[in-house]
Order: structure tokens, then C-alpha cells, then sequence
């Protein structure tokens, strides 16, 4: 017998926000800066604009096929077999991000907090901490997160507002040095990033008021894009973009500037404790998402048996994948924003049109 | 590395494959068995030199990124 699990509305906004924020703010601002220079704010905003438009996209989907996410309304559109085959790609986009993920977070504990511990210890630690999440079912995630996720929200604030005395605002000029172009192509990069809240698809149907769906997003989304637009704006106004641009991890350099004189200082470990929160949430989903995804194009009755060996591939992925912050930056950076892009905006703008085209409702 | 993937998944066969044996749930066991298998093979291919799904990844998509993003 399938599970039934519900979400409430609440739990739907703080899953999206710790997904987002945990993920974005491990990996991407730096990135971000990188590409888009001193415009990197405007990269943002612009990208924020975009996934909203994007929330439309699935929040009407997931209206036109109540009860059904994303692999299930593939099935219905075109059918059992090409159905299975496009609904396939989002679990294992899932599931990759999840690799990426924990494997991004496993270097930075190595890199900052524990050099001397091996990067495998650590990733297995954090996924015995997914699977258990996982196994408790998504009702349980979602409520961690609605703990999680305002305590999360008011550190970013809290930590914003230390920042701001130190912020000078003549680093962000000149606007639009090089044009356009950095701002542009900054934007798809961000935006593939913040774009993993399309899992709302898989939250909708088991959300108790599935037409909320869009203002859950539209809500986690502006929240964390407020976040990420803070840290972009307090990391080129505080270490100007020549620094920002290379340093391997923005906001716990952030964080370590943040003192109250002498007393109050070396606050990135309580930093680090809350984002650890947040990324493990976060894997959680994700490896949620895809034993769902994969129960659901197999036609099993339960996906609670397919966890734990989720668990062990996407750490496998993880572990053989990228040998050092290095290669994780590069993929990141050049080959995650594609993939990304067609896997959340491609392929349900074509599930939407062919749903429109074949006059497919559910 | 290998030894640790082997073991978890002879611990995993165990733990979730003798319930679904039990109650005759084929397909799941079917389904779990797949994925462990998959975890063994990628682990495999990285001690063969071979590439992963990552490796594949970054070989499709890096050459069209590195056209439009400016180069680390």
C-alpha cells in the first residue's frame, strides 16, 4: 500500500527555503561573482524573475494534474513508455544533486573544520543522518524544516545586519563595466541553482492545499533569494570582487569577519551548524524525491525500500566523482548549469506544451 | 573504499531484501537489487579508470559552458 503523506503549506515554504539557501549558499555565490562580476546582484534579481515564472510553469501543471507530480503526469501525457523515459530524468537529477550536494559539503568540513579527517568519514556520517530522515518519510523532513528554516532565515538576517557597517557600496560600481554579457550569463548559472525548488512538483500533490503550491514557491524563493542577493551584496561590498571572486567559500569568510569587539567573535562554526542542518535537509528531499520518482516509473507499492540503497548509489556518486574542490568548482561551474536548465526548465516546458497540444488533463 | 561499498551492500541485501522476500514483494527486491548493483558498478568502473556518470556529465556539457562562462 502506497504511503499517504501529507505536507502542510508551511512546511512546503521551509523545505523549498533550506534547499535553496543550502545549496546556493554552499556553492554558488562565489560562482556567481565570478561570472557576473560586480553585477552578480543583478544576476539574482534577474534569476529570481525567472524561477517565479518558471513556479507558474509547474504550479499549473500541478493544478491541471491534481495528485500527480512531475513522473506521474509524464506518464499521462505521453504515455507509459515515453512517459517513463522523460519522467526517469528527474529522479536522478534528484538524486545527482544530492551527490553534488553532500560531496560540496564533505570538502568544505574537510577543507575548514577537520582536515584530518577523510572526506569518506564524513559523507557517511551525513548520509546515516539523510537515511534516517528519509526512512522517518517526508512528513518528518518537513517538519524539521519548519524549525529549521526560520531559525535559518533569522541567522542570515542577524549575520546581514553585522554586515552592514563594513559593506561599502562604491565596490559594487561601476554598474555594467562590461555590459550586459557578465549579468546575462550569470543569470542562468544562478538560476540553475535556485531552479532545484522544482522538487515542489514532487511537494504539490501530497501538500494538504495543493493550490498554494505557487505561493509556497513564490514565498520560499523570495526568501531565499532576499538571502543569497544579501550575501552577494555584503561579500563584493566587504572583500570587493577581485577577493570575492576567488575565494573557496563566500559565506563562511562572511561569517568569520562578523566580531562584536573582543567577545564575540568566530561565529562561522554556528554558522556551519545551521547550514549543515540545512544541506542534509536538503539531500534528504532530494533522495526522497527520487526513490519516489523511481517507485513511481518501476510501479512498486512503497518506495521505502529503495532508500536506503538511493542512499548508497548517490554516495558512491559522490565519493567517485570529484577528487578535490577543484573539479567540484569546474563542474559546477560549467557543466551542473546545463544539465540543470534542461532537466527543470526544458523538459517541463515540454511536458507543458505537449499537455496543452494533446489536450491532456488529469 | 571498494571493501566499504561491498559490505554496505551485503548489510543493505540483507536488511531490506529478507523482509520483501518475505512478504513476496518481487519487484521491490528487484528494484533494490538493481540499485545496489549500480552502486558496486560505479565503484567498479572508478577502479577501472573508467568514466562516471559524472565524468560523462562534465564531457557533454563542460565544452558548451566553457563557450559562454569566462574560464577559472
Amino acid at each position: 500500500m502506497r504511503e499517504k503523506e501529507v505536507i502542510s503549506t508551511n512546511q512546503f515554504i521551509w523545505m523549498l527555503f533550506c534547499i535553496i539557501t543550502s545549496f546556493t549558499g554552499l556553492h554558488v555565490i562565489r560562482l556567481v561573482i565570478f561570472q557576473a562580476r560586480r553585477d552578480a546582484w543583478l544576476s539574482v534579481i534577474l534569476a529570481w524573475v525567472l524561477d517565479v515564472l518558471l513556479a507558474v510553469v509547474y504550479a499549473y501543471m500541478g493544478i491541471r494534474f491534481p495528485g500527480q507530480n512531475m513522473i506521474q503526469y509524464s506518464m499521462t501525457i505521453l504515455g507509459k513508455r515515453l512517459g517513463k523515459i522523460i519522467g526517469i530524468s528527474f529522479p536522478i537529477f534528484f538524486l545527482l544533486v544530492s551527490s553534488i550536494l553532500q560531496r560540496g559539503l564533505s570538502i568544505i568540513l574537510n577543507t575548514v573544520f577537520f582536515p584530518k579527517t577523510p572526506v569518506a568519514l564524513i559523507l557517511i556520517s551525513s548520509y546515516l543522518v539523510v537515511s534516517y530522515a528519509v526512512l522517518k518519510g517526508i512528513e518528518s523532513i518537513g517538519r524539521v524544516c519548519e524549525i529549521l528554516g526560520p531559525f535559518f532565515l533569522f541567522s542570515c538576517i542577524v549575520l546581514f545586519l553585522f554586515f552592514i557597517p563594513d559593506v561599502k557600496i562604491d565596490r559594487l560600481k561601476p554598474q555594467l563595466e562590461a555590459g550586459l554579457y557578465p549579468a546575462l550569463t550569470g543569470t542562468p548559472l544562478i538560476l540553475s541553482f535556485i531552479g532545484i525548488c522544482i522538487i515542489m512538483g514532487m511537494y504539490i500533490p501530497i501538500c494538504n492545499h495543493p493550490e498554494n503550491g505557487f505561493t509556497a514557491k513564490f514565498t520560499a524563493v523570495s526568501l531565499g533569494t532576499f538571502v543569497i542577493l544579501s550575501l552577494v551584496i555584503s561579500t563584493i561590498g566587504i572583500f570587493s570582487y577581485p577577493q570575492a571572486k576567488n575565494m573557496i567559500n563566500v559565506s563562511l569568510e562572511l561569517t568569520r569577519f562578523v566580531h562584536l569587539g573582543d567577545f564575540f567573535e568566530r561565529v562561522e562554526a554556528i554558522w556551519l551548524m545551521i547550514i549543515i542542518g540545512a544541506a542534509i535537509t536538503a539531500s534528504a528531499s532530494m533522495i526522497w524525491a527520487f526513490s519516489v520518482g523511481i517507485s513511481q516509473i518501476v510501479g512498486l507499492n512503497t518506495y521505502k525500500p529503495l532508500v536506503l540503497p538511493a542512499i548508497l548509489v548517490s554516495f558512491v556518486i559522490g565519493i567517485t566523482s570529484f577528487k578535490n574542490s577543484l573539479d567540484l568548482v569546474n563542474f559546477s561551474l560549467y557543466s551542473y548549469p546545463l544539465m540543470a536548465i534542461l532537466v527543470e526548465t526544458g523538459l517541463e516546458m515540454f511536458l507543458f506544451f505537449a499537455a496543452l497540444i494533446l489536450k491532456k488533463k488529469g | 573504499m571498494t571493501t566499504i561499498i561491498i559490505i554496505s551492500v551485503f548489510l543493505i541485501g540483507i536488511l531490506e531484501g529478507i523482509p520483501l522476500a518475505k512478504k513476496r514483494m518481487w519487484k521491490e527486491l528487484l528494484c533494490v537489487g538493481f540499485l545496489l548493483i549500480m552502486s558496486l558498478f560505479f565503484q567498479t568502473s572508478k577502479n577501472l579508470g573508467m568514466a562516471t556518470p559524472i565524468d560523462l556529465i562534465e564531457k557533454l556539457f563542460e565544452p558548451i559552458g566553457k563557450t559562454f562562462l569566462n574560464k577559472l
